[in-house]
């Protein structure tokens, strides 16, 4: 597999690009509470790819690490979580609490042993390799004389 | 508490960040989630909080091509107009994960105070 045919079913999708621009709106929207829009509990995502990995981030403020989970089956990815919300008197309460769940299909099938993760100022970033399985191979030709 | 990141990306869009606001007996408590900072400017004018902070994200990773694109550099700003019963000079301001906490005491004029009734 060259590279050009790794990246080319992601050249032009108009109906993953409707998605991506409905979600983005929803994001814009939704601290307005006039417009009452809800995102849909999908915390944003930002993801890249080469041809040995993929790294993805994403914005998920104010969880516990032991309350998200991460996890990896062939070329989808899976983010699960939940964000605990405070007991209290709310006057204005615009932060999404509860269960989220994110799911993405990466190019590649990854190998799911060296996948690490981190948590950083609400940020979540994890790298997957791929696997060595689903790189590309040069197969030598052989000469019969 | 005063803290400011000096380097503003100019193509930067203003995201209004979403604030959950709780009210006990001794104050208020404002959550703003700013994902991607631990640093946030507070400052009161005039009996007004502005909340301000600018994130700085990853956009391109050399050897590699975006996949997705959900989020990029931005700032986030905020401003409330505070009651009048709010100590300016003791609201306190932490950052934890991404989320903003701010403690907003009431005066302590301002609180709930049990008057005895006494007979005679």
């Amino acid at each position: 597999m060259s590279t050009k045919s790794l990246f080319a079913n992601r050249l032009f999708k108009p109906l993953e690009e409707f998605e991506r621009l409905h979600r983005e709106f929803d994001r814009l929207f939704s601290a307005d509470p006039t417009l009452k829009v809800r995102r849909h509990g999908l915390p944003a995502l930002n993801a890249w790819v080469s041809e040995d990995s993929a790294v993805i981030e994403s914005e998920i403020p104010g969880i516990k690490t032991e309350d998200l989970d991460i996890s990896v089956h062939g070329r989808r990815l899976t983010i699960t979580g939940k964000r605990e919300s405070e007991e209290g008197n709310y006057l204005r309460r615009e932060r999404e609490s509860g269960e989220f769940r994110r799911q993405i299909e990466l190019p590649f099938a990854v190998n799911a042993e060296s996948v690490e993760a981190s948590y950083d100022n609400g940020v979540l970033k994890v790298n997957l390799p791929r696997a060595e399985s689903d790189k590309p191979r040069a197969i030598p030709i052989n000469h019969s004389d | 508490m005063t803290q400011t990141i000096k380097r503003h990306a100019p193509e930067a869009s203003t995201y209004t960040p979403n604030v959950d606001i709780l009210e006990h007996d001794a104050g208020l408590t404002l959550l703003m989630d700013v994902p991607g900072t631990d640093s946030v400017d507070v400052e009161v004018q005039k009996g007004v909080l502005h909340l301000n902070a600018q994130v700085e994200v990853a956009e391109g990773r050399e050897g590699f091509e975006p996949l997705f694109t959900e989020y990029s550099p931005k700032s986030y700003s905020r401003s409330f107009t505070l009651p009048e019963d709010v100590d300016e000079e003791k609201i306190a301001a932490t950052i934890k994960e991404g989320v903003l906490r701010l403690e907003l005491p009431k005066a302590e004029e301002a609180k709930p105070r049990r008057i005895e009734v006494k007979s005679d």
